[in-house]
């Protein structure tokens, strides 16, 4: 035992020797003083650093597996060349497919003249590629068909002016190896399960982010994920994995080792369960989907569909992008995206923030109320009818900000008990002639698609699913995805009911992956559709697990011929 | 340096003891017992059993850390202790390896290494040990069957086996294990990037400092084994600017040693990364390189750089392999190595020879860096004589056969075959200035004003234009993938010399080794990692990174070689001045 990781992760906030902030303004002033003269004149500049300090600690199966810090400083600069009428970040369109660019750049801060100096040359090379960006979406408005609609390519915004500090992190690394290889060694008491994993990862990112307009921001944010990770194989090869994963603003916020044990008691349980579990059949019918399984869903029908710039990209479906102020789901539900929210009961949502990545404050978006579409989240690209942010522009280092999810909080005016719930299932049921419905209890993940040149479907992947017979009964089955379209879908949720429950997780997409909460409560939807999962086509294993201990008699050497 | 430091250099400590205890310990007893039950018992239905079972565990501590102006922009550090497992079925003349799959593989995750417990977890060792070679078996077994088939309707014209004979052999390093000081180099990187705060030529610079210590062990069913430690440390130093017509220039320094401690002192590495300011400042005024054909000298780094990327990759016996879908035969015969149907021809002019000596730790007391006692399949190191008096002996072997190549010769250096330490010697040395009064020679024969001499060789680096457009992404000119030289001059009759601006170099293809004209008596030596341009010498499974190669090469006199300036835009001068506070 005894890896020595004694990480106390002590140290003045990154950059604390180096007023970052100051010489992020005196900079950006020097540069736009020029830049500003050219022609075409830079109108707007903005300079954000991100500095990430992070340790992981894995084990496995009751041993520690890897070890590894990281920290890393990355610089993004936003020039905007024309005005805020018309700009180089104009959507150029007809370039179907065109990637995001992902461009991080390296910037040292605890040396003034050294940022100067990177800061000088990097303003430099994304002025000009700013500029013969202008130059093609000049030319692309001439050539390409009238937009369906003219709004401006960048709001005005109050510039907001914060700085915090933060006491240091103090992390016991050796005291989380021990207690990761706690958390992995029960698995290995069963010979089904094939692998387990506990990770922890626990990170500190600070942010200095100066605009043109005034702004002048830094944060520190802390953060604390523990994974735990199990998976099975059932006869026929399909694997079967269970996941658990816990989140929270500082490492003292993580659940206790009794509540993480009992979730490893319950995951190792359920992975015994699934391998005797019978394969799921596609199948549509009424289903409940458990707090956690509503959130993905929430996440995935609504959320990617109500991110403000799809509605001006000629590549983007635009499922909602027409039914403002119409009725799309049933009058007891509102969805809030709230990224001031940093907890739900005991539980701290993920998707918190004081700014967003274009120094925008964070405010509460009433996304859905009583039933009815109100707005969409939005960055600093206005839409038709949208011309300021309400704090949504997101982004990984890196990338381009772009409207993105924060915590989508889920609210129902008359909630009902989970066994309410199942009532009103069954009574489908009966209506419908079904011999069953679905339960969808725990899941892993979801994606979606929001193109035009794909079907807008979204998949969400579920583990824990039982059929609830007619008769009340529940049995666990294995071996599907829920899927559907998003405006089908929508129409046929019913009814919530029970405790509101948080999935926190990182989204990937455009602009990154990008940490997000989703809170809900159980729903009763009266249809749904499941598909048969991917299947691996590999075997349980051949041979039964080794013994735990080496053999007294293999201590002495002997030939392996 | 700041205090994050703290828990980073303490991942050291862990390695150190987890490594000290493997020889006989924990680990190789669970590699054994697990491997016995492997060959023994492990069978599916009535197939075959595997033939041939080996696990790799590569354990390592490794760090990274990059610097700007003397700031650490990024570090990271970790350990981590991997298995490779290979499984063979089959039998020696047809296996299940050397076989390109296509379409769905089915089993992708198989022979991909996987974590092993860091601590000497015998139990926790043999569960995954058990699941990595089950997975392996069946894949292999998948395998095979897919290449009995796609081979059914084909003849095989000269058939070679898969997989060659070896004695065993069984090798064990021990005693102190050197470990690296992370926390030293952060230091040593943080101060050298230092020197570019006052090198206002320079707008664009990155150091970066690497250290590792791996220890690997290594079973085979066959009965060899090894265990081995190797540490490996390097500092390096990119720097870019632009001539005044905006034309980018850059250039670089790598010092490489076995541990940190090893490494050239602070002042040293200063002091080079000053000359490598001024070399750029230099070249700022220089004019361009107009469009040259003739000889050409090559010297010192830039001699051994063309033996790296063009001779190099032609010496290894790569063996080809059989593809399930036709369509790829022919991609297969482009990346064929043509020097393995040369065997027996002349390849060099007759003054040279080559030698692949892994057994060298130093020549005339400059350490050689590509040495090691056994290869990644056990097999002993050895002495290779690959070219004699100009003609090709051999090639550089694995266990995978080529036609004419049915043994290894132990250059197997974790994804493939590679050489240890690549020496050219000329038996008709001569003396640098008798070098370039035959270079003027053959410009007067030609009527040519000057004649061109190359001290460094290298390719672009992406730190000036990748801004605008691809961040640190390498940024790929059209050019790019040809030799760049990134120091040269023009050498006039009266002795006379100019630098010349940053060229491209053509014309040089492995036959035009053939024509040597001359070479020095004196011998260069340079370390690189070797990284092969044929993707089918180099498995992205093993987990290995590239192997370090280091080349003792004279200077080479070509007859025929053309140079030009870079084509394509030149990127504009920067609009807004530098910061007034560096100046």
């Amino acid at each position: 035992m005894g890896l020595l990781l004694a990480a106390v992760l002590a140290g003045p906030v990154d950059g604390a020797q180096v007023p970052v902030l100051e010489v992020l303004q005196e900079e950006l002033e020097r540069s736009l003083s020029v830049l500003g003269e050219q022609d075409p004149p830079a109108y707007f500049l903005s300079y954000e650093i991100t500095s990430e300090r992070a340790l992981s600690i894995a084990a496995s199966f009751g041993a520690a597996t890897v070890q590894s810090a990281r920290e890393r400083r990355y610089l993004d600069i936003v020039v905007r060349v024309g005005d805020h009428e018309f700009d180089n970040t104009h959507p150029v369109r007809g370039a179907r497919g065109a990637r995001p660019q992902f461009a991080p750049l390296s910037v040292p801060v605890s040396d003034v003249e050294g940022l100067r100096k990177a800061l000088w040359f990097h303003t430099d090379r994304k002025y000009k590629a700013a500029i013969e960006q202008l130059t093609r979406v000049k030319t692309n408005v001439q050539v390409a068909a009238r937009e369906e609609s003219e709004v401006p390519d960048f709001s005005p915004e109050v510039p907001e002016r914060f700085a915090e500090d933060r006491p240091p992190l103090v992390i016991d690394g050796d005291g989380w190896a021990e207690r990761l290889e706690r958390y992995t060694e029960p698995f290995a008491e069963s010979d089904h399960v094939l692998s387990a994993n506990a990770s922890v990862s626990i990170s500190e990112v600070t942010r200095w982010f100066v605009n043109s307009e005034g702004a002048a921001i830094r944060t520190v944010q802390p953060a604390a994920r523990l994974y735990v990770t199990g998976v099975a194989k059932a006869e026929d090869g399909m694997d079967l994995p269970r996941f658990e994963s816990f989140f929270a603003f500082a490492p003292e916020g993580l659940p206790d080792e009794a509540e993480v044990m009992e979730a490893v008691s319950t995951m190792i349980r359920d992975l015994e369960a699934l391998r005797a579990a019978p394969l799921a059949d596609p199948y549509t019918g009424p289903a409940v989907l458990s707090g956690r399984a509503s959130g993905v869903f929430f996440h995935e029908i609504l959320g990617h569909r109500v991110e403000g710039h799809r509605q001006r990209s000629d590549e983007d479906a635009q499922t909602f992008g027409k039914m403002l102020g119409e009725s799309v789901l049933p009058e007891a539900f509102s969805v809030y995206f709230d990224p001031t929210v940093r907890q739900v009961g005991a539980v701290d949502l993920a998707g918190a923030y004081r700014f967003d990545n274009q120094g925008v404050s964070a405010r509460r978006v009433g996304v859905i109320e009583d039933g009815v579409l109100q707005r969409f989240l939005m960055s600093r690209t206005p839409i038709e009818g949208f011309s300021q942010s309400n704090g949504h522009g997101r982004k990984q280092p890196g990338f381009a900000s772009v409207s993105r999810q924060s915590n989508l909080l889920v609210e129902v005016a008359e909630s009902r008990s989970l066994d309410e719930l199942k009532q009103l299932l069954l009574e489908r049921l009966r209506e419908q002639g079904k011999e069953y419905g679905l339960l969808f209890d725990d899941i892993q993940g979801g994606f979606t698609f929001t193109g035009r040149s794909m079907p807008n479907a979204f998949n969400v992947m579920p583990i824990m699913v039982y059929r609830i017979y007619s008769d009340g009964r529940e049995e666990l089955v294995r071996g599907v995805d829920l899927i559907g379209t998003p405006l089908a879908t929508f129409s046929q949720i019913v009814s919530a009911g029970g405790e509101t429950e948080v999935f926190n997780g990182i989204c990937g997409a455009e602009s990154g992956g990008v940490p997000v909460s989703a809170a809900s409560p159980a729903i009763l939807v009266a249809q749904v559709e499941v598909q048969k999962k991917a299947k691996s086509q590999e075997r349980i294993p051949l041979l039964p697990p080794p013994p735990r201990d080496a053999p007294q008699s293999a201590r002495a050497a002997r030939s392996i011929r | 340096m700041n205090r994050w430091c703290a828990p980073v250099a303490a991942v050291l400590v862990c390695l150190s003891c987890a490594a000290t205890a493997t020889a006989e310990g924990e680990l190789f007893r669970a590699m054994r017992d697990e491997m016995a039950r492997s060959v023994g018992q492990l069978q599916l239905g009535e197939m075959e059993k595997p033939f041939f079972v080996s696990y790799l565990v590569r354990e390592a501590t490794e760090g990274v850390v990059a610097a700007q102006y003397g700031s650490v922009t990024s570090q990271s550090q970790s350990t981590t202790r991997r298995l490779t497992v290979q499984v063979r079925v089959g039998g020696k003349d047809l296996d299940n390896t050397n076989f390109l799959a296509s379409g769905p593989a089915g089993f992708s995750r198989a022979g991909f290494p996987v974590s092993l417990p860091l601590e000497d977890d015998y139990g926790a060792i043999r569960r995954t040990i058990w699941l990595a070679t089950d997975r392996a078996y069946k894949a292999a077994l998948d395998q095979l069957a897919r290449k009995r088939a796609a081979l059914q309707n084909r003849t095989v014209v000269e058939q070679v086996p898969d997989f060659s004979d070896q004695e065993t052999h069984t090798y064990s390093e021990t005693g102190e294990e050197s470990e690296q000081d992370f926390e030293r180099l952060g230091e040593t990187v943080r101060e050298l990037s230092g020197v570019f705060r006052e090198a206002l030529v320079v707008s664009a610079s990155e150091v970066v400092g690497f250290a590792s210590a791996v220890r690997l062990t290594y079973l085979n069913s066959e009965g060899s084994s090894f265990s081995r430690f190797a540490a490996s440390s390097s500092v390096s130093v990119r720097a870019g600017t632009q001539a005044a017509d905006g034309s980018v220039l850059e250039d670089s320094l790598t010092a490489r040693a076995e541990t940190v401690d090893g490494l050239p002192a602070g002042d040293e590495l200063a002091a080079r990364a000053r000359q490598l300011a001024a070399r750029l400042a230099r070249l700022r005024d220089a004019p361009h390189m107009e469009r040259y054909t003739g000889p050409v000298l090559f010297q010192g780094q830039a001699a051994a750089e063309l033996v790296r990327q063009v001779l190099a990759p032609r010496l290894l016996a790569t063996r080809m392999p059989v593809a399930a879908d036709p369509r790829f035969e022919r991609m297969i015969e482009q990346q064929a190595n043509p020097y393995v149907d040369r065997i027996g021809a002349r390849v060099l002019p007759r003054f040279l020879r080559i030698v692949d000596d892994p057994t060298l730790d130093e020549f005339d007391g400059v350490p050689l860096l590509g040495g090691y006692a056994v290869d990644f399949e056990g097999v002993p190191a050895g002495v290779t004589s690959l070219v004699e008096r100009g003609f090709l002996k051999t090639l550089l072997a694995t266990r995978s056969p080529v036609p004419g190549i049915l043994s290894s010769t132990g250059n197997h250096r974790g994804s493939g075959p590679a050489p240890s330490n690549l020496l050219v010697e000329s038996s008709a040395g001569m003396a640098e200035d008798e070098l370039r009064e035959e270079l003027l020679a053959m410009a007067a024969e030609r009527d040519l004003d000057y004649a061109i001499r190359v001290e460094r060789i290298g390719q672009p680096l992406g730190l000036i234009e990748a801004g605008s457009r691809g961040g640190r992404s390498r940024g790929r000119s059209p050019e790019g993938d040809q030799l760049r030289s990134l120091s040269a001059y023009r050498l006039y009759a009266d002795g006379r010399e100019e630098p010349v601006s940053q060229a491209i170099v053509l014309g040089i293809s492995e036959s035009a080794f053939r024509d040597i004209v001359a070479a020095s008596e004196d011998r260069y030596v340079h370390t690189a990692p070797f990284r092969s341009p044929s993707r089918f010498q180099q498995d992205p499974r093993s987990g290995q990174g590239p192997p370090l190669v280091s080349y003792v090469v004279p200077s080479l006199l070509f007859e025929d070689v053309t140079a030009r300036r870079p084509q394509g835009n030149i990127p504009r001068l920067p609009v807004v001045p530098q910061p007034a506070s560096v100046q």
